[in-house]
């Protein structure tokens, strides 16, 4: 029910839009951005950059508006031009990948615990912290819903790239949860067992 | 256990949201703004451009109407008087063979080196008799007609004079696949002339480059042409 209402909100600012009607424009702008931007500061590790970003991706939204069939919700079409816009950012200012080789963490941590703890704005540092290439690839796969095809094409790497990327991305992240739910258990318990998370 | 990792990120980031700050919806307006200028000026651009190109085409199609009609005045009314009375009657055969000629447009080719024949002794005669410089300076306005448009055609004819006249307009008049036939037949006729301008006289030798710059607009392609058989001769 309630996303049928969207859908005809969507579709009435979609019309005005397309019919270049500023109210409309704005009020798409209101509705969208702050996930956009959310959603460009995952790639874009800077806000201001990643507000820049979406600025520039919201003008090519309004600018292509006239292709958005319907086919697909306008909201994944919205993300995609944010995410293409993201990469484009980061290829034109920063070496997309950096060859670290990471260690896999030995134990895994509590994610349901972890995911009770931990707010948003955590996670969101710990994908800040990766390395440029990881993070587009762990943002890309596990948060934006791409398949390692298309950020393979996207990326202009082979598939098996993508795929390595993911698994290191991955990685890390799970080292740093554990990292992070270890520091919280030895704040409260004490120094009872030194960080075991080993090294493959 | 790695889908963990990503259903971590994924439930807590993909709906995450943060406040742009309050110029981001400016920038943004100041983006479209300029692209609804900038979609303006073009629109008023391109109005500009198709008005001066169509003024531009119909100046031009109202001086080819009016020039060459003025023009023909003038020259008819120059030279009805003088060469008539002096041509006429010694160059029965010539002006009769023309208008036969004019009349044979398709099966001009064949006749080219006929044609061209009688060129010559033609010229031979006149010059025992000091008209030189008339015969020549008809035929070094002969091309230059050339570039004027069919109209003209009929009113020439109906006065000409000059030998060379009717064969050299005819491939103008012509439909394009002639033309490509024709012209070339033209040509040789021309440079036959040309040819011997060069060899007769050398005070006329100004009149021959003014023909060749003309002759050089209207047949541009040949104009290579032109200039190496003219070395060869």
């Amino acid at each position: 029910m309630e996303c049928q209402i969207y859908h005809a909100v969507d579709n009435e600012l979609i019309d005005g839009c397309k019919k270049r009607d500023r109210h409309a424009q704005r009020f798409l702008f209101e509705h969208y951005s702050g996930r956009m931007l959310a959603l460009c500061c995952r790639y874009v590790k800077d806000r201001m950059d990643g507000e820049d970003v979406m600025v520039v991706a919201f003008t090519k939204v309004f600018d292509r508006i006239g292709q958005f069939k319907g086919e697909g919700s306008f909201e994944g079409w919205i993300r995609r031009i944010m995410v293409n816009e993201s990469l484009t950012y980061l290829r034109k200012n920063k070496s997309m990948y950096l060859e670290t080789d990471i260690e896999a963490a030995e134990r895994e941590p509590d994610y349901d615990k972890l995911g009770g703890e931990l707010e948003a704005e955590d996670l969101r540092k710990l994908i800040a912290d990766l390395p440029t290439g990881y993070r587009i690839v762990f943002n890309l796969y596990a948060i934006d819903g791409y398949s390692h095809q298309e950020i393979a094409t996207q990326l202009g790497v082979s598939e098996n790239t993508s795929k390595s990327q993911l698994s290191r991305a991955r990685a890390l992240l799970q080292k740093k949860l554990f990292e992070s739910e270890n520091g919280r258990i030895n704040k409260s318990v004490g120094r009872h067992e030194q960080q075991s998370g080993q090294i493959i | 256990m790695s889908n963990k990792v990503d259903k971590l990120f994924k439930d807590k980031l993909e709906g995450d949201s943060l406040q742009p700050s309050a110029q981001a919806w400016e920038k943004v307006e100041a983006h479209l703004g300029k692209k609804n200028k900038m979609v303006l000026w073009l629109r008023v651009a391109a109005v500009v451009v198709l008005l001066s190109a169509l003024t531009f085409v119909a100046l031009r199609w109202n001086s080819n109407y009016e020039e060459p009609q003025q023009e023909l005045v003038k020259q008819n009314d120059e030279r009805t008087p003088k060469t008539t009375p002096v041509d006429e009657p010694k160059q029965p055969v010539a002006s009769q063979k023309s208008e036969v000629r004019s009349r044979e447009s398709g099966a001009r080719s064949q006749d080219a080196g006929r044609r061209t024949q009688e060129a010559k002794p033609r010229t031979q005669n006149l010059e025992p008799r000091t008209q030189n410089a008339e015969p020549t300076e008809q035929l070094a306005v002969v091309p230059e007609q050339t570039v004027v448009s069919e109209p003209t055609l009929s009113t020439q004819k109906g006065i000409t004079l000059t030998y060379s006249l009717p064969s050299v307009k005819k491939p103008e008049a012509t439909p394009e696949p002639v033309v490509a036939e024709t012209k070339k037949t033209g040509l040789e006729r021309v440079l036959e002339i040309a040819k011997e301008v060069k060899n007769s006289d050398s005070p006329l030798g100004e009149l021959r480059e003014a023909k060749n710059d003309i002759f050089a607009l209207d047949f541009k392609k040949d104009k290579d042409k032109n200039k190496k058989q003219n070395q060869g001769f």
